[in-house]
């Protein structure tokens, strides 16, 4: 009898695992999300494979770097994951795959899928008039600066920069310090990076970056030259910034830094220093403005029984709820008006305070044009302005190389 | 004649695995590239737009590559003689048959075995203008260092310091088993004309080193030319493109700006230069073996 009951108890352990398994669906979900972003999203995934029987879903992080070659070379291949969440600056690149799932179709109409999203987070998931991808976090970019350098200077660290000019003046007095201390850290090198951290600056000044429809640069104006002569003075007139230089600021060795709000937590732990944070500075007769990152997430098209379990995976991770817990820890931005506006949210706030200046210029935020061609236009970009920051050339003369080199990558 | 013919049956067997493998991931890819580099494909569209030869023309007339093309040279050249030179001297210091001799072989020859990545991270660290420990030791004697990485002056020549220490301690092995090799017999034969220390150096050893010295310095050329890892991790080929090596520079154009065509055209274009190069070098060995 003892004997019966244990085969039975054997039989029956062979046999439901084996019928749970024919009856799953595992979906690998990549993306770039690592440390406690990604410790976090593990512990929110678990949750809903949990409330979900019949659906695995299993993150697989890979370093920001190496996303988009995997996902370059799994299209190519045909051995896309099921689900990926990836910066928003590549978001066109997938579009044009054509191997995304209508996300719209599947939740019921853009309208229904989207609810009170922010319109212009919306912009990078539409494709063609179809909605391929939700925002799955969001940031902005804005001034971090260190108090302790701030003091020693006989600045008041609770009166951070407001202007260009008091932006400059407080660069140039951290710089006096001495012992290699900078005033401020500006991204020179090429890439994106150099891009999105200009585009603000442009934006202030009342440039632009390309046209409505993104068919023709726009930056090579009175008011971008201001931009860039701004940052070039700091430069190499005040000598209070270095180019080629990045990394000071962490270790407080530089008075000021643009950077997101991903930095706060990192620097919360770490920084050897007392940091604050303010809306970026703008110039006079200018515009609040920044950029506008984060990531969209996204199904790749499979059989019809896994789109329609990753479909309901992105439409529970983009719901409110969950959104306001997943930025709470992540400090990335709301994506939705109910999260920003929800308990979690305003409870995180005030356990942070670091966070109210991203918070404050999320609606200045910008998007960055959704096209395809977006990555070749902001290298071109990078590499054109570079050796302005280096004092090769004159702004104007970037500016001008930057205009030619931007058309040529629109037009491929 | 039949015996022949078994044991090529069993030689073919025995290659298949390897030869499989080969043809798998690494002709086969080989032979895509070669088809990719005469489109406009990103890598990610569904369509594959043929364009003739104009990825070759247009990079053969795009100043950035021909910049890419002479920081390659410069890099090739500096890296490729000085860790010949510094690596003959090592040799020759440790011929000498001291007993800490293997010690210092091996602390010599460890940056050979180590990850390039991980070391580029430790020399990034090293150049800091500001906690690296090469400014901060000169500023002990009152010099202010450079911005090693950040300045375009410098940055070249930092990249390069890292490309020859990662090389001094092969040539040095190859150098140190030449020498092992050499006749003791001419050695004896010239001291017993009078011939000493310097003098031995100059006209016995480097002479009869001549086809290691030609190994050392084809697989020197060989090897920088497709340097990457520790560029990547230091400088990313930048400032200014300073650094911009080819394979930097292919790797740019294909994952960075979706140039897959593009990038399969500067790949290409770097197997031609390997080729000529190494075509050349090889002239010269079996002149040097002749000599």
């Amino acid at each position: 009898m003892a004997i019966a009951a244990t085969f039975a108890t054997v039989a029956a352990s062979l046999f439901v695992p084996a019928q749970a398994a024919t009856k799953s669906v595992t979906l690998e979900f990549w993306n770039y999300w690592d440390g406690s972003n990604g410790q976090a999203l593990k512990t929110l995934v678990a949750e809903f494979n949990k409330n979900n029987p019949g659906i695995t879903v299993k993150p697989v992080t890979f370093p920001w770097g190496d996303l988009l070659p995997k996902l370059q070379s799994s299209i190519a291949a045909g051995t896309t994951p099921a689900l990926a969440a990836t910066d928003i600056a590549w978001m066109a690149n997938m579009h044009t795959s054509g191997k995304l799932v209508d996300l719209g179709k599947a939740l019921g109409g853009v309208k229904k899928a989207s609810g009170d999203i922010y319109p212009n987070l919306l912009t990078y998931g539409m494709y063609k008039g179809k909605l391929e991808s939700l925002p799955a976090s969001t940031n902005n970019l804005s001034l971090f600066y260190n108090k302790d350098l701030f003091r020693k200077a006989g600045l008041n660290p609770n009166k951070p920069p407001k202007t260009w000019d008091e932006m400059r003046a407080a660069a140039l007095a951290i710089s006096k310090l001495g012992n290699g201390v900078q005033g401020m850290e500006i991204y020179t090198g090429v890439g994106e990076g150099l891009t999105w951290q200009f585009q603000p600056y442009l934006w202030q000044s009342g440039a632009g970056f390309l046209n409505k429809s993104n068919t023709a640069p726009t930056f090579n104006s009175a008011a971008g030259k201001s931009a860039l002569q701004f940052l070039v003075d700091i430069i190499n007139v005040d000598h209070s910034a270095t180019a080629g230089q990045w990394g000071a600021f962490d270790k407080g060795q530089a008075g000021m830094r643009i950077d997101g709000s991903w930095m706060v937590s990192g620097y919360r732990e770490n920084a050897p220093f007392e940091f604050g944070t303010a809306m970026l500075p703008i110039p006079a007769g200018g515009t609040h403005a920044t950029n506008m990152g984060g990531e969209q997430i996204f199904a790749f098209n499979k059989d019809a029984k896994t789109n329609a379990a990753a479909v309901k995976f992105i439409s529970w991770f983009t719901s409110a709820p969950i959104q306001a817990r997943w930025d709470s820890v992540t400090n990335f931005m709301p994506i939705r008006a109910s999260v920003a506006s929800s308990p979690v949210m305003l409870k995180h706030m005030v356990d942070e305070p670091a966070l109210k200046a991203f918070v404050d210029q999320q609606k200045y935020a910008q998007a960055r044009p959704a096209i395809a061609a977006y990555p070749a236009v902001s290298d071109a970009f990078s590499k054109a302005l570079e050796p302005a920051f280096y004092g090769k050339v004159t702004v104007a003369e970037a500016l001008a190389a930057a205009e030619a080199a931007v058309r040529k990558a629109l037009a491929g | 004649m039949p015996r022949i013919k078994k044991e090529a049956k069993t030689a073919y067997f025995l290659i298949a695995p390897a030869f499989t493998l080969f043809l798998v991931f690494s002709l086969y890819p080989l032979l895509w590239s070669a088809r990719i580099s005469f489109t406009s494909w990103d890598g990610l569209n569904a369509t594959k737009k043929f364009i003739g030869t104009k990825n070759y023309s247009e990079l053969l007339r795009n100043p950035e590559f021909l910049q890419s093309f002479r920081v390659t040279v410069v890099y090739v050249f500096v890296v490729t003689v000085c860790s010949t030179v510094i690596g003959f001297l090592l040799a020759l210091a440790l011929s000498k048959r001291m007993k800490s001799s293997a010690i210092y072989r091996t602390i010599f020859f460890s940056p050979v075995v180590t990850a390039t990545v991980a070391a580029g991270v430790v020399w990034q660290l090293l150049f800091d203008p500001f906690s690296g420990l090469f400014n901060i030791a000169l500023r002990a004697i009152g010099i202010e260092g450079p911005n090693w990485l950040g300045d375009p002056k410098w940055s070249l020549i930092a990249v390069s310091i890292v490309g020859i220490w990662k090389r001094i301690g092969f040539s040095m092995i190859i150098f140190a088993a030449g020498m092992a090799s050499l006749p003791i017999s001419c050695y004896e034969a010239a001291k017993v004309d009078g011939a000493t220390g310097i003098k031995l150096t100059r006209y016995m050893t480097i002479p009869l080193l001549k086809p290691v010295t030609a190994v050392v310095a084809i697989t020197g050329v060989i090897d920088s030319i497709q340097v990457f890892d520790h560029i990547f991790v230091m400088t990313n080929g930048g400032p200014m493109g300073s650094t911009n090596v080819l394979s930097m520079y292919l790797y740019n154009q294909g994952f960075r700006v979706f140039h897959l065509g593009m990038a399969s055209a500067v790949g290409w274009l770097l197997f031609a230069l390997i080729l000529i190069v190494t075509a050349f070098q090889w002239q010269f060995t079996k002149g040097a073996e002749n000599d």
